[in-house]
């Protein structure tokens, strides 16, 4: 039985590997012939896949391996600074080989006999040229999207420049693709800046919440017994606070905003009389940011309360009654305000970000989430090529499309059997098995 | 065209082009003078069947692609673009394997989306969505209509 087995695995491989050698050699010896196409970008393709051959591996890879790290150190900001580093001789030395060995192709066609003549031109330096050119551009091309698969590259870089004809064509096309590309990385990555600061932001936020979150309520009144005792402080005679703010000392001042914000009364009655008028102004701002330090976070209150003060002082005669009710209802309104807003708005919530408006129906939209079991099939990972089951929902809604679909199928079919306007002489393929 | 006689033409040119390989490998062993042994000739004939393959058109991939019935992160680029022309006929095939045991689901799913592609190509989408307007109930009515949106809008 195993003897059979191996039979058979041995005439397989047999079977695999001239097939394959074969194949190889048919298309070197096509790309050979085909180099001196006018095309720019397949003069720089073409040498890689040659290049491949030799290496009997995947060139893209085995480049990628070699660059790893500068790929994994590689900025946005650093642009393109790097590039390829040119092949030695010893690496060449098959390519070389093949190149020297193309006047000897014998099972192409013949119309491109006279292609391959013209190519014998070129000489292998050039051709080294162009491979280093190509492996550049992989490079870019790796860098530049480094989400996308190796084996996407070459196909990214098909789509990107399959139109391009000349050499100067080619670098303008590649030009703009990265500087298009560059933009994008730039801008995801700013973006993906943002949101890290502002998640980190909001996880402060909501630390401070939840640390104040016990003491709101204390908050409440302290801010409460704060707005009475400025009530107070308000209520003193204009002409004594404005001595007081003169005479401020500078000692008071220095201790300034680093002082504990709740103040009473008290704290005016400490305000000695040992400065100058001169240095007032300053002092004033910092006794009156001691006095309404609590209310300072809020830049509105204490800017009214400074210039009420301001116009007290440069007005010896104010009415102090007036002013000191217009505060004390102003401070209160106010005190109500912060109070509530302290409340309501304390865990600063981030507006939900407008969900985009959905064309599709909602079995559409059910496939596409990839959430618990509404996964599409998944390409697994091994080397099967397979796709791995989908979740249970994603089968359902997948059913139930395909049941509408077949319906709508039958309804078109019986349309056009009645005389419909739809013409559809469909009966779909054979229902065997082909 | 019709359905039919493309999808007869489809299964011709795949055996054309199958055979046509199959031949090449063949003449390729007899010139190297190695032995065509009944093992060789039965894997050349396994691989070289027709499958179902032929029937997943472009359109039917690109289709499927759109629906979401298919992993496109392989051919999903940094934009989020999906480039369903480079997915191969037998990758959706495998994926549809997975979920659509019977060959009839298959060849319905196929079937539906040739026929749409054929009404596109003749101009009778706006008939095609007045017969859904008309024969369909409600819900069916969006959600198929959502779906010949989807499938048959054209790409900027």
């Amino acid at each position: 039985m195993s003897e059979g087995i191996s039979n058979e695995s041995s005439s397989q491989k047999e079977l695999e590997e001239p097939e394959s050698a074969a194949e190889n050699g048919a298309k070197t010896e096509r790309m050979l012939t085909v180099f001196d196409s006018p095309s720019e970008f397949f003069k720089r393709l073409v040498p890689m896949e040659l290049w491949g051959f030799t290496l009997n591996e995947d060139p893209v890879s085995r480049m990628m391996e070699s660059m790893k790290g500068t790929i994994k150190n590689w900025q946005p900001s650093d642009k393109m600074q790097y590039k390829m580093p040119d092949l030695k001789d010893k690496d060449t030395k098959m390519l070389r080989l093949i190149w020297n060995s193309r006047g000897s192709i014998e099972s192409i066609p013949i119309n491109l006999r006279e292609v391959a003549k013209l190519t014998r031109k070129t000489t292998f330096a050039h051709f080294k040229k162009m491979l280093n050119k190509g492996r550049s551009m992989f490079l870019e091309c790796r860098l530049l999207n480094p989400t996308l698969l190796e084996s996407a590259l070459k196909y990214e870089m098909i789509r990107a420049f399959k139109a391009t004809e000349s050499g100067p064509g080619l670098e303008e096309a590649r030009k703009k693709h990265n500087k298009k590309k560059w933009n994008s990385l730039t801008t995801a990555l700013s973006a993906k800046k943002k949101a890290k600061k502002t998640a980190t932001t909001t996880t402060t936020s909501s630390r401070a919440t939840t640390l104040s979150a016990g003491g709101t309520k204390k908050k409440v009144s302290d801010r409460a017994n704060q707005s009475l005792s400025r009530d107070s402080i308000v209520r003193v005679d204009a002409s004594s606070l404005v001595n007081a703010t003169i005479n401020n000392s500078v000692s008071v001042a220095s201790k300034g905003r680093a002082r504990a914000p709740a103040k009473d009364s008290t704290n005016t009655g400490q305000i000695s009389n040992e400065e100058s008028e001169e240095s007032s102004l300053d002092d004033d701002d910092m006794l009156l940011d001691n006095l309404t330090a609590p209310v300072a976070k809020q830049p509105g209150r204490a800017l009214g309360i400074k210039n009420n003060l301001l116009n007290t002082k440069t007005n010896s005669i104010a009415n102090s009654s007036s002013w000191a009710d217009d505060d004390n209802s102003g401070s209160e309104e106010e005190i109500e305000k912060e109070n509530e807003l302290s409340v309501v708005q304390s865990p600063k919530k981030k507006r939900s970000r407008k969900i985009k408006e959905i064309k599709h129906a909602d079995l559409f939209a059910t496939l596409k989430q990839d959430t618990a079991d509404r996964f599409p099939p998944i390409k697994s990972n091994d080397s099967t090529n397979g796709f791995d089951p989908p979740g249970i929902a994603w089968k359902s809604g997948a059913v139930r499309l395909l049941h509408v679909l077949v319906r709508l199928l039958s309804q078109i079919k019986e349309s056009s059997a009645l005389g419909g306007r739809l013409d559809v002489h469909s009966t779909g393929p054979n229902k065997s098995n082909p | 065209m019709s359905i039919q006689q493309a999808q007869t033409k489809a299964i011709h040119d795949a055996e054309a082009n199958n055979s046509a390989s199959k031949a090449w490998h063949i003449n390729n062993r007899n010139d190297r003078d190695e032995p065509l042994s009944d093992l060789v000739m039965h894997e050349l004939d396994k691989k070289y069947k027709v499958t179902e393959t032929v029937f997943i058109a472009p359109f039917v991939i690109q289709s499927i692609a759109k629906l979401g019935m298919v992993d496109t992160k392989v051919v999903t680029d940094q934009e989020g673009d999906v480039h369903a022309e480079f997915m191969e006929p037998q990758d959706v095939l495998s994926s549809l394997l997975t979920w659509a045991d019977d060959y009839s689901y298959r060849w319905s799913l196929h079937s539906a989306l040739q026929v749409v592609e054929s009404m596109k190509k003749k101009r009778e989408l706006k008939s095609l969505r007045s017969l859904i307007k008309t024969k369909f109930g409600t819900p069916d009515k969006d959600e198929l209509l959502s779906f010949i949106n989807c499938i048959t809008k054209r790409e900027v």
